[in-house]
């Protein structure tokens, strides 16, 4: 019944994709319920997630982007790179 | 033909609705290139793929109804052209590198009985909070790229995108067993370079 940090990490991970299911969550529960760092662990690692998703939607956006990405710009060079190659088609 | 917008820079280029292509790379190049290299994490293809979104989009500029902005038409053309590029460059993943990767990283976080090593401490900061802080997106961005390149891939893809773990294994030619080591590693990885380099330094700052 007992599983170790290691594996309960490997289950959080099926946890956040759905993939854990029957005695294999009920184990991952047990442990979580007596270690702290593996919930806290689980806690980051859907953080991660979120945080993943949110870059993904505000750069996948039509709206402006937020600030901490607005430095992140093609290169001067490749521009007029790609103005030259789209002039010449 | 109707005319771009002569200002320059994500504002105009988010409304724009006008196919004409005299001033996409003004208005669209920065957003798509900050929607590739999230994804490819290597600057030059990000730069080719923009490219080829550009060439491609030109070459179907007519049957652009402008039922949506020109932007979110041109990143809609990026997304394929990304999952082109995992497909015609597919990483090969090899059993062996898996089991190395995962006894590396075993060995590393924790002791022999399979517990932590060092504890586990709680982040500060919502995603919300983070994604506008600059120094926060650098850190991220370079965890993200010190990830093997099939992990990254598998990562961007899944959590990203949020493409399910059946079409992942598709678009990167991979088992799902091996799918479900890589997105676990490139997860533990991740926290562990973004713990290391953002929230344990923050805590640092108080």
């Amino acid at each position: 019944m007992m599983i170790n940090c290691k594996e309960s990490a490997v289950r959080s991970s099926q946890l956040r994709d759905r993939q854990l299911k029957g005695i294999r969550k009920v184990e991952l529960w047990y442990h979580l319920l007596i270690c702290q760092f593996c919930r806290i662990y689980g806690k980051q690692i859907g953080m991660l997630g979120n945080l993943s998703r949110k870059l993904g939607e505000v750069t996948g956006s039509s709206t402006t982007p937020v600030e901490g990405l607005k430095d992140i710009k093609l290169p001067e060079d490749a521009k007029a790179r790609i103005k030259n190659r789209l002039s010449t088609n | 033909m109707p005319q771009v917008s002569s200002k320059v820079g994500d504002d105009a280029g988010a409304r724009d609705r006008s196919p004409d292509p005299s001033g996409w790379v003004d208005l669209h190049g920065d957003a798509l290139y900050r929607f590739a290299i999230l994804r490819v994490g290597d600057p030059h293809a990000a730069e080719d793929l923009v490219q080829e979104t550009f060439l491609s989009a030109l070459r179907a500029a007519d049957r652009f109804e402008g039922k949506s902005s020109v932007r979110t038409w041109l990143i809609a053309i990026l997304k394929y052209k990304i999952v082109d590029h995992f497909r015609t460059t597919a990483v090969e993943v090899r059993a062996s590198d898996l089991a190395v990767w995962e006894e590396e990283d075993d060995e590393e976080f924790f002791d022999k009985r399979g517990h932590w090593k060092r504890a586990v401490r709680e982040w500060r900061g919502s995603p919300d909070e983070l994604v506008e802080n600059k120094d926060f997106w650098r850190v991220f961005q370079s965890c993200l790229t010190k990830l093997p390149e099939a992990h990254r891939r598998a990562f961007a893809l899944r959590e990203i995108d949020g493409r399910d773990s059946e079409e992942i294994c598709e678009i990167l030619s991979i088992t799902p067993a091996n799918y479900w080591v890589m997105i676990h590693r490139a997860r533990s990885r991740l926290r562990k370079c973004l713990d290391a380099n953002w929230f344990r330094r923050d805590l640092e700052r108080g």
